[in-house]
């Protein structure tokens, strides 16, 4: 590790490293944390480049009580909410969604019972241990509709509660959300079904 | 008796919260007269697995794909730069 003795104001905290280390030392890990989130690169470079500035602006706060990737994730995950609180607030979601039809709402007749016979996976675990599918499974979260991205996202992969989102999204029941995890799930479902289990040659199912 | 959307939406909530007890046993009568929304219910866990995986980042996929690129390394270490000091 660098000690800091040309450290920009020589403020570092005891323990944190030179900041001019964090983009090689960290770089790639935040990185690939902000793209499975946003899943647009250029968004997610900013994102970094936000995480490190503001880190580096509040350096001294650093009180060493966790290891300094840990405080560097900190501060980017804030800055991924507030982005994605941006986002919404220039697109404004219509709050009572289950009065709004999704595409996903096709796959089910009037009477509620799905019109087609969706297939079935046999032994879909295979698919994690095969490096293909992992582009694939991005590709899918990255293709969902943005406001069904960010629920989805903020749910399965930083496991907050229906309640943290609909706070940090500005949802306003419980119940907006859950219809938006449901349409959101049963896409994936559908684009992992289209785009691989259905492309994988017989028997390699 | 309820529809195989409303079971859905239902077994998609029960990844999140705990179904009512009625619910719970709506659905669990649902899928044992509906084969399709048995294997939506595995496919729903599937899903959930998969994406833990992947947020985990025991994911062995394209490296390159996934990493700040050169020009974006680079870019980033200028603005850190102007703004340092």
């Amino acid at each position: 590790m660098n000690s800091s003795t040309h450290a920009q104001s020589g403020e570092n905290a005891p323990g944190l490293s030179n900041p001019e280390t964090w983009l090689d030392n960290y770089g790639d890990y935040l990185y690939r944390y902000a793209l499975l989130r946003l899943s647009e690169p250029a968004v997610a470079e900013d994102i970094v480049q936000e995480t490190l500035l503001g880190a580096i602006k509040a350096r001294k706060s650093f009180a060493g009580k966790s290891s300094e990737r840990t405080w560097l994730l900190g501060i980017m995950k804030n800055k991924i909410v507030d982005y994605i609180r941006k986002r919404r607030r220039e697109r404004p979601v219509d709050q009572d969604l289950t009065k709004i039809p999704d595409s996903a709402d096709d796959l089910f007749d009037a009477h509620g019972q799905w019109n087609t016979d969706i297939s079935s996976w046999s032994h879909p675990d295979k698919s994690l241990e095969q490096e293909q599918f992992w582009p694939i499974l991005r590709g899918c979260i990255a293709g969902l509709p943005e406001q069904l991205a960010q629920a989805f996202v903020l749910r399965e992969i930083d496991g907050m509660t229906s309640e943290e989102i609909c706070q940090a999204l500005d949802i306003s029941s419980t119940n907006n959300l859950w219809v938006m995890l449901s349409r959101a799930r049963l896409r994936l479902r559908n684009c992992l079904d289209a785009n691989w289990f259905d492309n994988v040659p017989r028997g390699n199912r | 008796m309820l529809s195989c959307k409303e079971t859905t939406e239902l077994l998609s909530r029960a990844q999140d919260e705990r179904l009512s007890f009625t619910e719970r046993m709506g659905v669990r009568i649902h899928l044992l007269m509906c084969h399709l929304c048995r294997g939506y219910e595995k496919q729903l866990r599937f899903i959930r697995k998969a994406t833990e995986s992947l947020a985990q980042g025991s994911s062995h996929d394209d490296e390159a794909a996934t990493s700040l690129s050169p020009e974006a390394r680079e870019r980033v270490k200028d603005a850190l730069r102007q703004n340092q000091g």
